[in-house]
Parts: structure tokens; C-alpha cells; sequence
């Protein structure tokens, strides 16, 4: 069985998007503030409190919480932050899978893969791109041989 | 000669298309726009055809392009049929081709409409489980005699095979419109009445219904503000409406088992005959809402592609049916599923986990109610009536939610898996083949990881994404349950 984590690339894609989001956000209502109304003071506090939030808590336990395994039999997705999910899909059970690799994937870390079955999918998020590749390529093997054994 | 041969061309090409009625089908609907006004003008010019002519040139000229792309839509599909297989074309010059072999055919249906008996045409639905297409994979408009012809070829209705019918009883179909008439489908059918009735007439028909209704309703109960009759008109005409659909949907319902295949026949307004393969069922459902439940009454709906894929149906085998008589409906149709017992269930050790949500919910109302007083002062009368209808629904999702704590459970045999769950105010008996599972989960709040508990996911092979969450179950003898069946790790 082979393990994977998210990429940490990723991470620093993902917290650098962040930052300057809010930044954004927070000069626009600055900007707002000084002209219209002190509400947007009050909107850039949120802004600023959610922020944190997010760049502490949400995106450190997310990946730290978040494994994906790839077996011989099935594959195993766990993930979560508020509510963790451990998902469980048969190998036997998957149709088809899409794997995305953004341009400039290798320094954002930003590759997903959906794992499509009847009626479900798993999705791999923020996978390195070896990661990817290596899992595509075992997955593409599995399907390849379950339909030489159909026939 | 010649004549006859070209008749018999005629025949052919004829056979091979659609009935012409779905010219009209075809045609665009702002056809009706500029057709009304056109009638209007004809019979101000006192039928005065030249000035008519003369001054709507424009107009006519658009109609008959429109009428002439149905025409021209309607002779590029046409379709193929032999023994085993049927090659649907569409698209210009009939270029893109759908073929099925009857074999991968799941579900058969032949709706007819009351506009359509009047031409004697009927829709022939086909559906397989290819998932390529979300819509249906053949829809076609032929004569009634043709599309049953079709329907008996595909579901191969000449086999010597038994025939068990289950067919529900009158007093049923009305208990079963009653319970499942929801206002929110209701109001759909009328808005849809409504907008399609303004797209051709003026919206100011919507506005002047609503209002003169809620006036004449006022007159009596002056007493009571006017939004408040208006939302109350429209709860109790949608409900009613729904009603009366429903109970015109499943009137003279009957189920027929004949070899691999179920046979639905319903209908009064719209008569339907669907037919579906019984290998391709992914699950059964044995659904109730808490009065059902007092009252030891449900109804089993069926999984299947294509069966009640539009929105406003319900893919229902037994409308409705009491506690004693399910097991002998179940045996009688779906012999092949068995019906495993709950080995994992939640009991009075989980009913606050149950109601916890419900009650926060609850409690929330009279919060609301305050600030909503302190942000408009002056319509306090109104605020308290809307708080009081509010916490109504939450009540009543607390009652629920205890019960749904001694009706949760999990459990496996060797050839199904059932699970017992609430969703929202509905209970549900679902009854999954061990191999139509797909993907299990195991979620954990932060709470329930504290305590040991989890929900158990599970998602089956559908035609659409269907999850069915399990609450509340003991983490570890869920995740060993889930082992030993070899659904987890």
C-alpha cells in the first residue's frame, strides 16, 4: 500500500493566494472606509479575523490531517477539517479517472485527481506531480486489466 | 403504378419518423407571440386578407421560417429499427447517430399525455446505464401503436414467463397523494402555470390573481395582515395542487413482476407504461414520514435508470402499503433481494445526539424574534406570527429526530446490506446489493470523534450522486461491521 500526502507546495500556493486576497480586500475597504460609510471598517476586521483563521487553523490542519492510499484492492481518501472523512472505494468499482496537473504545477503543487465510479467519485487534492503520475499510471493499469479480464 | 409506388415510399418514409405532432413540439414558443397578435389583427381587419397580408408580412414571413426549421428538424430525425438493436438520427441531415442494443436497455416508458391521445401519438423513453448522457438516451414521439410495438420488442413481452401483479388499492392512491402533496411542488406546477401563462399573455395575470384572491379572501378576515393571506393562499393552493397532481399520476397503479423485467402502469391525465430491467434495480427504499409511521403505512420506491428520471415523479412500485403487507409486496417483486436485519443500531444513549441540532435550531427562534422586533418596532404582530410558524417545522423535527433514534441502524447478509436511517423529516429502510456499492465513508465531527461515534456513508451505483448517511453508530463496531464485509480497511 502507498501513501500520499498533499504537496507543501501546495500549502505555500495556497497561503501566499490567501495573504493576498485579503490584502486586496482589505485596501479595497480601506479605501471604501475613508470615503462612504465606517462599515467597512467593520468588514475589514472580518476580513482580517477570517484570515487568520484560515492561515492557522483551517490550511495547517488540513494538510496535516489529509492521506490518500492507494492499494492493490481499493483506495482509501482521508480528509477533512471540521468534519474528517475517511472514504473507502473498491479498485473493482472505479470507471474512469481524470487527473488535472495545472500549468506550472511543479512549483504551485496544484494537481487534483477525481477517481469516477457509478454513482461516486473520490477526489485527490493538491498531489504533487509525480504523485499524480504515479497513481494515474497504476490506476491506468488496473482498468487496462480489468478490461482484458471482461473480455 | 407510380402513384402506388410513390405512396408506398411515403408509408416508409413515414414510418421511420416521428408522429407529426412534434412539429409543434419543435416549433419555439415565441411563435405563440407573434401569433396571437396576428389572429387579433385578422379579425380587426374583419378578415380582410390582402391588408393583412400587406401590414403583417413581417410577421407571417417569421412564422412560417419558424414552422418550416420544425418541419425541416422534424424530417432529419428519424430512426432505425431491427430485431436486436435501434439507431436513433438526429441533427442536421440526421448526421449524429444514437445506436443502443435492447439488451443494455434498463428502462422503457411510454407516457401519453391527454393532448397527445387526442392524436393518438405517445413519448417512447430508452434509457441505459451509460452514464455519457444525463437526459434520457433515445426520446422519441411516435403513434401509441408503434411506441407499444417498440416497448414489447425491448422488454421482450412475449416470454412464457409468470405474471405477478400487485395492484393499490383506491382508498391507497388517495392516502398517498394526501402524504405526499408538499406545498413546494405545488407552487412549482402554478409558477410554471403562470410563466408560461405571462410569456403569452402579460405578467400582469400573475400579479392580478394573487391580489384578487387575497382581496377577496381579506374582505372575511380583515383582521389579519395581507402577505400573511397572500403566503397562506399560496401554501394551501400549492398544496392543493400538488394534491391533485399526484393523485391523477398514480391513479389505477399497478406493478406486474414478468420474468427479468417490472411493468408500472399509471395515470389518468398522462397514462404511463414503464418497463425495467429487474437486474438493473440498484436499490430499494422503504420510505415513511413520522404520520406514516403512526399510521404503519409506507411506500417502496425502486432505483433503476431511467424509472421517474423527471423531477416531479416518484420512483414508486407501491404507492402505498401497510407494515404487514411489505414483506409479501417485496416477495412478490423483488424476490431477489433479501431482507437483511439491522446488526447495528442506536438507541436511548443517542437520543440527545439526535435532537441536539433541532433544539439549537429551536432555541434560535426566540433570538431571532428579538432582533428582528428591535430592527423593525413596528411590525411586531407580524414578527410573532412568523416566529410562531417557524418554530412549528422545529418542533416537529425534534419529535422526529426521537424516533429517528430508535429507527437508525446498519446490517449485512450475504447478499444485501440494509440500512435504516432519518433524513430530514423522513425515515428511510434502504435495501442496497452488496456489489451495486461503490464507496463507503466514515465521518467524525469534532464532537463525535471525543465520544467514539461516527456516521457511516454509503454510495451505490445510480444514476446520479445519491449518498445515504447513517448518524450516531459507535465508531468501532461500525468500522469492524464494515471489515468483516470487506468494505473498509
Amino acid at each position: 500500500m502507498h501513501t500520499y500526502k498533499p504537496s507543501g507546495l501546495a500549502m505555500i500556493s495556497i497561503y501566499l493566494f490567501v495573504i493576498i486576497l485579503s490584502l486586496a480586500l482589505c485596501f479595497a475597504c480601506g479605501f471604501l472606509a475613508m470615503f462612504k460609510s465606517i462599515i467597512f471598517w467593520y468588514v475589514m476586521l472580518f476580513v482580517i479575523i477570517l484570515t487568520f483563521l484560515v492561515l492557522t487553523i483551517v490550511v495547517p490542519l488540513f494538510f496535516s490531517l489529509s492521506r490518500y492510499s492507494v492499494s492493490r484492492n481499493e483506495l482509501i481518501c482521508k480528509t477533512g477539517v471540521f468534519i474528517y472523512k475517511k472514504q473507502f472505494m473498491k479498485l473493482s468499482s472505479v470507471r474512469s479517472f481524470t487527473a488535472i496537473v495545472t500549468p506550472l504545477s511543479g512549483a504551485t503543487g496544484l494537481n487534483f485527481l477525481i477517481v469516477n465510479s457509478l454513482g461516486s467519485r473520490m477526489v485527490f487534492l493538491f498531489l504533487s506531480r509525480t504523485d499524480v503520475k504515479e497513481i494515474s499510471s497504476f490506476l491506468d493499469k488496473a482498468l487496462r486489466k480489468e478490461a482484458a479480464e471482461e473480455k | 403504378m407510380k402513384q402506388h409506388k410513390a405512396m408506398r415510399r411515403f408509408r416508409e418514409f413515414l414510418r421511420h419518423r416521428q408522429h407529426p405532432i412534434k412539429i409543434i413540439g419543435y416549433t419555439s414558443k415565441t411563435m405563440w407571440l407573434l401569433l396571437i397578435p396576428l389572429v387579433k389583427y385578422l379579425v380587426a381587419l374583419k378578415f380582410d386578407i390582402r391588408s393583412w397580408l400587406v401590414t403583417n408580412w413581417v410577421d407571417i414571413l417569421a412564422i412560417v421560417a419558424i414552422f418550416a426549421f420544425a418541419v425541416l428538424r422534424w424530417v432529419f430525425l428519424f430512426f432505425e429499427i431491427d430485431d436486436k438493436s435501434m439507431t436513433s438520427h438526429s441533427g442536421y441531415f440526421g448526421l449524429a447517430a444514437t445506436r443502443l442494443s435492447f439488451e443494455s436497455v434498463t428502462t422503457v416508458c411510454v407516457h401519453q399525455s391527454s393532448f397527445q391521445r387526442l392524436f393518438g401519438a405517445a413519448t417512447l423513453y430508452i434509457d441505459t446505464d451509460a452514464k455519457s448522457v444525463s437526459r434520457t438516451d433515445i426520446a422519441l414521439v411516435l403513434p401509441k401503436k408503434r411506441a407499444e410495438h417498440i416497448l414489447a420488442l425491448i422488454s421482450d413481452e412475449n416470454t412464457q414467463a409468470v405474471k405477478y401483479t400487485v395492484e393499490s388499492k383506491r382508498r391507497s392512491q388517495l392516502a398517498f397523494s394526501l402524504f405526499f402533496s408538499s406545498t413546494l411542488s405545488g407552487v412549482v406546477i402554478f409558477a410554471g402555470l403562470l410563466f408560461e401563462a405571462s410569456r403569452i399573455v402579460d405578467r400582469k395575470i400573475e400579479i392580478t390573481l394573487l391580489n384578487t384572491a387575497a382581496g377577496e379572501i381579506s374582505k372575511y378576515t380583515k383582521q389579519i395582515p395581507r402577505f400573511i393571506v397572500i403566503a397562506a393562499l399560496v401554501i394551501i393552493g400549492g398544496w392543493l395542487l400538488s394534491f391533485l397532481a399526484n393523485l391523477m399520476r398514480y391513479w389505477h397503479f399497478s406493478v406486474t413482476r414478468h420474468g427479468g423485467r417490472l411493468t408500472v402502469r399509471s395515470g389518468i391525465w398522462t397514462l404511463r407504461h414503464d418497463v425495467m430491467k429487474r437486474d438493473n434495480i440498484y436499490y430499494y427504499d422503504v420510505t415513511r414520514s413520522l404520520l406514516m409511521k403512526l399510521f404503519k403505512v409506507c411506500t417502496i420506491n425502486v432505483y433503476c435508470t431511467g424509472y421517474g428520471k423527471s423531477r416531479s415523479e416518484i420512483p414508486t412500485i407501491a404507492p402505498i402499503t401497510t407494515d404487514k403487507e411489505v414483506e409479501k409486496t417485496l416477495s412478490i417483486l423483488m424476490p431477489r433481494f433479501t431482507r437483511p436485519s439491522a446488526m447495528l443500531t442506536t438507541g436511548k444513549r443517542e437520543i440527545w445526539r439526535f435532537i441536539c441540532i433541532p433544539v439549537v435550531v429551536f432555541l434560535f427562534v426566540p433570538v431571532l424574534r428579538h432582533i428582528a422586533v428591535f430592527i423593525f418596532p413596528r411590525w411586531v404582530s407580524e414578527v410573532n406570527i412568523i416566529a410562531f410558524i417557524s418554530s412549528v417545522p422545529c418542533v416537529w423535527l425534534i419529535i422526529v429526530k426521537l424516533f429517528a433514534a430508535f429507527s437508525t441502524g446498519i446490517g449485512f447478509d450475504e447478499n444485501c446490506c440494509v440500512l435504516d436511517y432519518c433524513k430530514l423529516y423522513g425515515f428511510h429502510r434502504v435495501v442496497i446489493r452488496r456489489d451495486k456499492i461503490t464507496r463507503v465513508a466514515i465521518l467524525q465531527t469534532w464532537a463525535q470523534e471525543k465520544k467514539g461515534y461516527c456516521s457511516i456513508e454509503i454510495c451505490t451505483e445510480n444514476e446520479k450522486y445519491k449518498r445515504h448517511i447513517v448518524k450516531h453508530l459507535p465508531v468501532d463496531a461500525a468500522m469492524s461491521i464494515l471489515r468483516t464485509n470487506g468494505l473498509a480497511v
